[in-house]
């Protein structure tokens, strides 16, 4: 994302944030479908789609809930840039805001605030 | 033929050739000398067994300008290119510099040289009349303008965004994003948190930058960034942001070391940087002791904390204080009104033991731990606890062993120069005492600016400055986050 941003910054060029599952699920044409990314500490990151409309997600889950998704066909999410532009173009034809560049964290910073230590004297 | 740097003991070879080619206007040895000897001066000889040709430039401190001292070939070897060679020599060395010009005079009856000055780029500027004497000629001062470059530079090793932009060693803009706040809550920088907020800060830091320097992206002539050592998520931001600007704008990319750039910021503050010098980082990161003989190719690390930085200390025993994050700015204002001397708290890595395997090596965690026991101690006694006291002297302590160690290293490398860098450089008393102890033992201290001390991205233009003008190679674009790289490594290719 730093990267693409500042590419944009330096070519003064418009920038889209496009969530990379929908553009994955763009380039595919399963009626049914949930895309599956490694999240890491045996977690996956999905999201699901209904006609190549996002249904569900993205979020982290367990594996052990793809269980729910019946009748869907599941695919290991392989993404590259060009899914990533072809998917942007076509929205952004169809007059769709891209315009958020926030990131989309699914999980927060793994740290807790500290409650410090209170002397008096 | 063998070309090298002159020095004071080339002395009698130097007068031989002087004499010998200005019979009439020769410089006396002990001007010759002093030129040689000049820290501000550069002299290159050719030797052909003989010293046959010679030459000087003469850069005056944060001038931005080079004088051409004086050029001179022996008979037997002119027409041979050799005083261009020279010149050519003298030009690169103004260059790598920071000059923005190079002046010279000549005697105008001097055809052959004239054109020769011409050829390389020098105009005419000015006629200086009957400047030679006894054969009272007049002098011809030529110019010739130096394009240093500009460089965007970006840092993100820790919690500060920055964005600095410089024209060869000119400051021109030094715009910062701090997440420090953010951190407060934790008591501490967090990585993950870090790296979040260097993703939003980027793109505006950006815009302060280059609108702060009144120029636009196309203008600029390299990127830098700071690739390690630091927090790895923090660190591919910048690096992210510096190759998609490079990219954008097919310029070439310096992926330069941090710790170095904090030694070569005071560069901007006084247009160079005096070498050899022993350098102390100190900060939330970092507690570094650096022997630096040259910024690009000869850093030697001394030694560094073996456990918390120094800033840490301080963080962490300002919470055992009851004191907010960051501890620096806190527990220094407590300290204001206690007596360093009250508590003997421990100097860490400073017995004799030690100090024979950790002579420039540092060690806070114990030091933190002395100060928890005695306030918990004060507390479960019952005793009234004087927290002044305790900030005074706890801050007491890490100031002594960090200077202590930093003179041992200037007296037994014989280097009569210390520069401080870091955030903790904020810290007042070790301002005091580092300016008291310096100069009782004869050794100047610079510190930069506050601005050019903490992290920040014109140190890191100015450290790609140097490494273009002084025509090194870009890295190519493969380089990645070296979070532990080393202070020996300048740029990463």
């Amino acid at each position: 994302m730093a990267a693409g941003i500042a590419f944009a910054n330096a070519l003064k060029l418009p920038s889209f944030g496009v969530m990379v599952l929908d553009a994955v699920a763009f380039s595919l044409t399963f009626e049914k479908l949930v895309l599956t990314a490694d999240a890491k500490r045996r977690e996956l990151f999905v999201a699901s789609y209904l006609d190549g409309k996002r249904e569900f997600g993205p979020e982290v889950i367990q594996p052990g809930d793809l269980e729910k998704f019946v009748g869907y066909e599941v695919v290991a999410s392989k993404a590259d840039a060009g899914m990533v532009g072809l998917y942007a173009l076509d929205q952004i034809a169809k007059g769709q805001d891209l315009s958020d560049l926030s990131a989309l964290y699914l999980r927060s910073p793994d740290v807790s605030p500290s409650p410090g230590k209170k002397v008096t004297g | 033929m063998i070309t090298r740097r002159l020095t004071a003991t080339d002395i009698d070879a130097v007068m031989t050739l002087e004499r010998s080619v200005f019979v009439n206007d020769a410089w006396s040895a002990s001007s010759m000398r002093s030129e040689l000897a000049s820290p501000n001066g550069y002299y290159i000889g050719v030797f052909d067994q003989d010293l046959v040709g010679y030459a000087g430039l003469q850069t005056l401190p944060g001038s931005f300008s080079s004088d051409v001292q004086t050029i001179a070939v022996t008979d037997s070897h002119r027409g041979k290119g050799l005083g261009r060679a020279l010149m050519e020599q003298l030009l690169a060395i103004a260059k790598a510099q920071g000059s923005e010009q190079v002046l010279l005079e000549v005697r105008i009856d001097n055809e052959p040289a004239i054109s020769l000055y011409q050829s390389l780029g020098f105009e005419r500027i000015d006629v200086r009349k009957r400047y030679y004497q006894p054969d009272d000629v007049d002098a011809l001062i030529m110019r010739l303008k130096i394009h240093q470059p500009l460089v965007l530079g970006i840092e993100s090793t820790c919690d500060e965004t920055g964005v600095g932009i410089v024209r060869g060693n000119r400051l021109l803009a030094n715009a910062l994003h701090s997440s420090m706040d953010e951190h407060s809550k934790f008591g501490g920088v967090v990585p993950e948190v870090a790296a979040r907020a260097h993703l939003e800060a980027i793109s505006p830091t950006l815009d302060k930058a280059l609108a702060e320097a009144g120029v636009q992206m196309k203008d600029i002539d390299a990127i830098a960034v700071a690739n390690g050592p630091g927090l790895a998520g923090a660190l591919m931001v910048g690096i992210g942001a510096a190759k998609g600007l490079a990219i954008a704008n097919n310029k070439p990319i310096y992926a330069v070391n941090h710790l170095i750039g904090h030694v070569g910021a005071d560069v901007l503050e006084r247009g160079y940087v005096q070498l050899p010098t022993i350098a102390l980082l100190v900060s939330g990161g970092h507690t570094s002791l650096l022997l630096v003989k040259d910024l690009l190719g000869d850093a030697q690390l001394l030694g560094e904390t073996i456990d918390d930085a120094a800033g840490e200390a301080f963080d962490k025993v300002a919470r055992v204080l009851g004191l907010p994050y960051p501890g620096g700015p806190q527990i220094d204002k407590l300290a204001q009104d206690g007596d360093p001397k009250a508590i003997r708290f421990p100097r860490g890595l400073s017995l004799p033991k030690d100090m024979e395997k950790h002579r420039y090596d540092f060690s806070f965690s114990g030091l933190k731990t002395a100060v928890a026991r005695y306030v918990e101690k004060a507390e479960a006694e019952g005793t009234s606890l004087n927290r002044a006291d305790v900030a005074a002297s706890f801050r007491e302590a890490v100031v002594d062993v960090l200077l202590t160690k930093a003179l041992n290293a200037c007296h037994e490398f014989g280097v009569d120069r210390l520069l401080l860098g870091g955030g903790v450089v904020a810290n007042a008393r070790l301002r005091e005492v580092a300016t008291q102890r310096c100069e009782a033992s004869g050794i100047e201290l610079r510190i930069p600016r506050f601005s050019l001390c903490t992290d920040n991205g014109a140190m890191i233009a100015s450290l790609g400055a140097q490494l273009v003008m002084a025509g090194h190679e870009p890295s190519s674009l493969g380089f990645g986050a070296e979070s532990t790289l080393e202070v020996t490594v300048v740029q990463t290719l």
